[in-house]
């Protein structure tokens, strides 16, 4: 079984409006999948229906061969998605340390203890915060409480992994630092699917592009086939327009 | 007996309908959950009913005196006790949590001022207390006209939101207060109009009731509560969804009085809660969230 | 070992206190004990969540009017068992159709459930039995009860502290911050506030069981009097809800006061609890001992920022 994620005709409807309409994707372990699309395209709303944030109004979720179409967030974030959020979303109140502890201690491992301990610290080293752990996260700078909503994400131990415009906001520097974080985990073997719209990072990290636009999967397949693809450009160039 | 029974339904429910109206602005518009909301209601209901009994001015010229006093109060509220609040939370999730509270507190003052001022007894005053013949049955003309009033008051409001270019201020910033800023509008500014709009229907309502139903210092606690069911049912925001609400509540309350027991009133209007929270949170005629 | 021990000797101490004082130093003691309890109880659940609960008095009366009901019908430790167990049901019951939804839902809930609770009961008694008003004839003195409600305020002292340092006590705070990272984390929302609403909720219930005998003469307006819901709110708030320690630092001093203000005021007490309540909402909005340690470690923001510049 290498298929980790299969999305089976997945459709939302908001109201009149079909903000994912009928897309079905598979990704297998190990794979890193670059999301594409206009803004409005639907790329957030999918990742909302992966992650269990909303609830399809049709097709069917299975994650590593469940079923868990219609699923809470908490039991699809138990099968082992983890996400980032589009605007980030850290817990002001927490420290560092707690913050990353909170999806290790109630995620697919719940942790607690020594070995919950000993994952904060790792995952905290790996996005370089580890030396600032008893902090309260809402002290933290907009690219570190990013680097922490990494780290939280990593905490899970997840077998997929969701990063919503993760790069977005960086200055060019953390851009470099953050590619690079990613590629890191990439050699991890962890599965990933990032929506973004820097197409010098989607090169750069996801071998495999899928793109949407009004709510359809337009296409999917080797990123520079899919970037050289006519009804790809004028998606892009239909949204420039506008 | 059922067509008399529906006659006091609705004018219990029209009511209600402006009560609801009022808590719905003032949560809605100025993101404020005022548990005080009844309070304000009961301050009107004594203020009427002290003009009646002492110097002889009708409840309808009373209702023209305190609508505009119940502006000015929730102005000034607005203004010394909100004010703080809305800065301090910076737009954050505490504002609801400090609303909350604050307006808790300001019950107990306000509730403390009425009961050493006018005691904890039943008040009740006798005003235009004659039956009128109507579709068979009789209807005592103070609900008739407090019915009626009602539904002019919240019709004429519903108008004005919907038409006027105020109004279509207001109901941005009660859909969308994040982002009604971006198109020239004073959200901070609107936010007081609408507590304070709040407060002058809550007085209207307070004035009304007074005409034809018995009330006294603590009744606040129950009339809040039944405006905010009515909100909720009717769908936060939502003002055609609240004044439809209040009137099925007017009537449900009335029927469950008629025919099973006066003592289960607050009880069927809970239930009536219940069931709304349980099939449809975000109200009847609410739109889903977000 | 040594927190034991403080812990020990502090309540050995506290156990021996009615002995040295007068009865109504004893009486005092009761109303303390019950008041760090029921704050203790509230700041469990409305603390982290911020679930502000309005409902203390409608589980306490529910405790108070069991007791008056069934003290002479069961022995004493059942009827405390059936009053614990009636509280849990209605928690259970007010939680499983409001904790699911925002906390807006709860908070209206809660408003207007101790009235709910008042008037069906009257009319229940009214109605159906006849007997508005009951008498308790337990052979229980100030001592007695104050002697269990210091047992219910240790364990229940002792149950908050356990939780904070638990995997619950964590998931309640992430719910408090934010509950859509807290769902995506894997913690389930409406389960965890659940048991923790209907942890609170029973102890609050045993506090108004354990109390009852204080009465004698009971009846639904006497021990659903919405002050209780109110100052427990006020003394959690005022030491600080989020703390262990917050509620019994604001229970004790506001519990003198009002002692003291209710007898030299009695006709302006609640407008006296209401500016008191503002003035505690405005001014200390993270309580007490939160507003000591700020004064204690000022400007901490501005050196920690430059130690990782």
């Amino acid at each position: 079984m290498s298929e980790l994620l299969t999305t089976d005709a997945l459709t939302k409807r908001f109201g009149g409006l079909t903000a994912v309409d009928g897309v079905s994707l598979t990704v297998r372990k190990g794979e890193v999948l670059g999301l594409l699309g206009p803004n409005g395209s639907g790329k957030t709303t999918l990742m909302n229906l992966i992650s269990g944030a909303l609830k399809p109004s049709e097709g069917r979720l299975l994650i590593a061969g469940s079923d868990l179409t219609g699923a809470r967030p908490d039991r699809i974030a138990k099968a082992g998605v983890a996400r980032t959020f589009q605007l980030v979303r850290i817990l002001p109140s927490l420290t560092l340390r707690e913050n990353v502890m909170v999806p290790a201690a109630f995620g697919p491992d719940r942790l607690w203890g020594a070995p919950l301990e000993a994952r904060v610290t790792e995952c905290l080293e790996t996005v370089g915060l580890a030396a600032r752990a008893g902090q309260a996260a809402s002290e933290l700078a907009y690219i570190d409480q990013k680097r922490l909503e990494l780290a939280r994400a990593l905490a899970a131990g997840p077998r997929l992994l969701l990063l919503d415009e993760w790069l977005a906001g960086l200055n060019p520097t953390e851009l470099h630092e953050g590619i690079g974080l990613i590629r890191r985990l990439e050699e991890t073997g962890l599965t990933i699917i990032m929506v973004e719209h820097i197409m010098d990072a989607v090169r750069a990290l996801c071998p495999r592009c899928a793109v949407m636009n009004s709510g359809k999967l337009i296409a999917d397949g080797p990123t520079d086939a899919v970037l050289s693809d006519p009804h790809v450009v004028a998606a892009y160039l239909g949204e420039e327009d506008a | 007996m059922i067509l008399s029974t529906l006659f006091l339904g609705l004018v219990l429910g029209g009511t209600y309908a402006l009560l609801a109206l009022g808590l719905s602005l003032q949560y809605g518009i100025a993101r404020i959950m005022n548990l005080a909301y009844g309070e304000f209601m009961l301050l009107a209901c004594f203020a009427v009913f002290m003009m009646f009994t002492s110097w002889g001015i009708g409840p309808l010229w009373g209702l023209l005196v305190v609508v505009p006093l119940g502006y000015a109060l929730g102005w000034g509220i607005h203004a010394l006790m909100m004010r703080p609040l809305l800065k301090r939370s910076g737009g954050g999730g505490r504002l609801e949590v400090d609303t909350i509270l604050a307006t808790f507190g300001l019950l107990f003052v306000v509730q403390g001022l009425m009961l050493v001022s006018f005691g904890s007894d039943f008040t009740s005053y006798s005003y235009l207390d004659r039956g009128i013949a109507l579709l068979g049955t009789t209807v005592a003309a103070n609900r008739l006209i407090a019915f009626v009033l009602s539904l002019v008051i919240g019709f004429g409001l519903y108008a004005v939101l919907v038409r006027s270019r105020w109004g279509r201020a207001l109901r941005a910033v009660a859909l969308a207060p994040d982002s009604a800023y971006l198109v020239g509008i004073d959200v901070n500014r609107l936010g007081r109009q609408g507590f304070a709009l709040g407060g002058a229907l809550a007085a209207a309502g307070g004035a009304l009731v007074s005409m034809f139903q018995t009330f006294s210092a603590t009744d606040g606690v129950v009339f809040t509560m039944k405006a905010l069911i009515v909100v909720i049912m009717g769908g936060v925001g939502n003002i055609l969804g609240a004044l439809i609400a209040g009137l099925l509540l007017g009537l449900a309350e009335t029927f469950v009085a008629a025919f099973i027991d006066p003592g289960l009133t607050l009880a069927a209007t809970y239930t009536l809660f219940l069931a709304v929270l349980l099939w449809r949170p975000t109200g009847l005629f609410g739109r889903a969230g977000g | 070992m040594l927190y034991l021990g403080i812990a020990a000797v502090s309540v050995g101490g506290l156990s021996v206190l009615p002995f040295l004082l007068g009865d109504y130093g004893t009486g005092l003691l009761v109303g303390l004990a019950g008041y760090v309890t029921l704050a203790t109880a509230w700041a469990m659940f409305s603390g982290p969540t911020r679930y502000i609960s309005l409902a203390t008095v409608a589980f306490f009366g529910v405790g108070a009017y069991t007791v008056a009901v069934l003290n002479e019908v069961l022995p004493y430790p059942l009827v405390l068992l059936c009053a614990a167990g009636i509280g849990a049901t209605m928690a259970l019951l007010v939680g499983l159709s409001t904790l699911r939804l925002a906390g807006i839902y709860f908070v209206i809930f809660s408003f207007g459930l101790a009235e709910l609770v008042r008037q069906l009961i009257t009319w229940f008694e009214v109605n159906v039995t006849g007997t508005l008003g009951r008498y308790i004839f337990l052979d229980l003195g100030a001592r007695e009860i104050y002697w269990q409600l210091l047992a219910l305020g240790v364990c229940t002292i002792g149950l908050a502290a356990w939780i904070r340092r638990s995997r619950l006590g964590l998931a309640l705070r992430v719910i408090g911050d934010d509950e859509t990272v807290a769902a995506h984390s894997g913690i389930n929302l409406a389960r965890s506030k659940l048991v923790l609403f209907v942890a609170s909720a029973t102890i609050i219930t045993l506090v108004g069981a354990i109390q009852a005998p204080r009465w004698v003469y009971v009846e639904p307006s006497i021990v659903f009097n919405p002050t209780v819901s109110f100052l427990t709110v006020i003394m959690a708030l005022l030491g600080g809800a989020t703390r262990l320690w917050g509620p019994l630092c604001g229970a004790v001093p506001l519990f003198l006061l009002f002692e003291w203000l209710s007898a030299r005021f009695p006709d302006h007490f609640s407008i006296l609890l209401g500016l008191l309540f503002m003035a505690v909402v405005y001014a200390l909005p993270n309580g007490v001992l939160a507003a000591i340690e700020g004064l204690r470690k000022p400007k901490r923001n501005g050196a920690s920022k430059e130690a990782t510049a």
